[in-house]
């Protein structure tokens, strides 16, 4: 079956040790997979449960906040590594984060205006009655690729190009660095697929939010495994020539809809 | 100066000749009027065919099909085997390891006609020969280099008496390189151990040779 596998993957890249490599910026190079792990687990704060009893006014803020931050994980380690390979993967890494930032920053506008929240618990149950998917499909699908480009994976994992890069920004890590870097990874992927799950189909119980909030991550495996990795113009293309006006265009939308709503 | 001079009225001189040429030889080509188009058509602009195609980028089509491609394969028994315990098949023409059969009396049959010594590319066989008690030519000394060996095959289609031939075995690696310095004793113990397979492979391909 291989599911001791992961658990026997966790204990062997713990107990390995360190590499650091020749003249590189050791504190950076130390501290950086700390700076991804650490920010990429505090968007976890936001993710509401509906028995969860903190509610969090500004997440929306937070979260578009720490995301943003967050490239400081991959500059610094990528950075600090001294490698050219990294150095590569990470400016290819910052470039795209933050291209998609702004169509994600305007898509989630989209649930915010139409919940009239800045506080997730809220955007999340004002989809009693209709799903935020339902409302508009374009939202939801421009969504899921900017989220699936915003935590670098296939079929925009340029940052970590195998084929030309190694494995991009990490190249230099190995042992813990390397798993933490890892694990905010696949934090990242997670916590995208809850709030996928969340922001436009409304999901707030535990086990649904878990169950369907799983499932659109394994569905970014499933992409893993069919699509080849995009070309880097195609990645830029996308991003500035079709998903900011889609993101423009839905914030103008949830306005019209909002305001529309008012009038009636 | 004078040289480019020659070179160019060469050249001018070979355009002439051409042309002059192909005004005789223009009747006898015939016109080309087989060839394809193959840059990408544009969409007429029919609102049939631009909804459609708008329908099809919006909904993913061609993703989804490869999606389910994947899915599909995902629950499908999977092309790999599990090596040492399951093997895929093997042809007949097989050439794996080299082996020298006998006679079913168990007389060897290599005649040190050095025919395989001489066709082998990578000089990997080394004979030597000598005429034996009993009258017969035989050889005293067989040996394959398998680390220069090509496996191309050439030996066992030199022998004129099915003595040399490469076997289906391709599992002998050894973990020193002496041990694939292959004598005749080796090759002669290759050809008992495989006797029953090497037989049967020559008997399916009889009929192509």
């Amino acid at each position: 079956m291989g599911l001791g596998q992961p658990i026997a993957d966790a204990f062997k890249l713990a107990s390995k040790g360190w590499i650091i490599p020749f003249r590189s910026n050791v504190m950076l190079y130390l501290f950086g997979p700390f700076i991804s792990f650490f920010i990429s687990f505090s968007m976890w704060y936001l993710l509401p449960f509906e028995s969860q009893v903190a509610s969090f006014k500004w997440a929306v803020i937070w979260f578009l906040c720490l995301s943003s931050v967050n490239v400081y994980g991959v500059i610094v380690s990528g950075w600090a590594s001294n490698s050219k390979y990294s150095m590569l993967g990470t400016m290819r890494g910052v470039a795209q984060v933050i291209s998609y930032e702004i169509s994600m920053g305007l898509l989630m506008l989209f649930p915010a205006v139409l919940g009239m929240s800045f506080e997730v618990y809220e955007i999340f149950s004002s989809q009693k009655w209709v799903w935020i998917a339902f409302v508009s499909y374009v939202a939801l699908v421009s969504w899921s690729i900017t989220m699936l480009a915003e935590v670098q994976r296939p079929p925009f994992d340029l940052a970590e190009g195998e084929s030309e890069l190694v494995s991009g920004y990490h190249v230099e890590y190995g042992g813990m660095g390397f798993t933490l870097l890892f694990l905010a990874e696949y934090g990242c992927l997670l916590l995208v697929g809850f709030m996928l799950v969340g922001l436009f189909f409304g999901a707030l119980e535990e086990f649904s939010v878990v169950f369907f909030g799983l499932m659109a991550a394994w569905c970014s495996v499933w992409l893993r495994a069919s699509v080849p990795r995009c070309r880097y113009d195609q990645l830029m293309m996308l991003s500035w020539k079709s998903l900011c006006p889609l993101g423009l265009g839905s914030v103008v939308l949830a306005m019209i809809m909002k305001i529309s709503a008012g009038l009636g | 100066m004078a040289t480019v001079k020659l070179f160019s009225a060469s050249r001018t001189a070979r355009g002439l000749l051409r042309q002059t040429l192909r005004v005789s030889s223009v009747s006898q080509v015939p016109s080309r009027n087989g060839w394809v188009d193959v840059s990408r058509r544009e969409a007429p602009l029919e609102a049939e065919v631009i909804t459609e195609n708008n329908a099809r980028v919006a909904l993913f089509s061609e993703m989804t099909k490869g999606l389910m491609t994947v899915l599909g394969q995902h629950f499908r028994e999977p092309a790999t085997i599990n090596y040492p315990f399951e093997k895929g098949p093997l042809s007949p023409r097989f050439r794996g390891e080299h082996a020298l059969r006998r006679y079913p009396s168990g007389e060897e049959r290599c005649i040190a006609c050095k025919l395989c010594e001489a066709i082998c590319p990578a000089q990997a066989i080394t004979i030597e020969a000598e005429e034996r008690a009993d009258g017969s030519r035989r050889t005293t000394r067989y040996d394959i280099d398998m680390t220069k060996c090509i496996y191309c095959g050439f030996c066992q289609e030199a022998c004129p008496v099915d003595a040399i031939v490469e076997g289906p075995n391709f599992e002998y690696s050894t973990e020193t390189r002496e041990e694939l310095l292959y004598n005749k004793e080796k090759l002669l113990s290759n050809g008992d151990k495989w006797e029953v397979e090497i037989a049967a492979n020559i008997q399916a391909d009889h009929l192509y040779r």
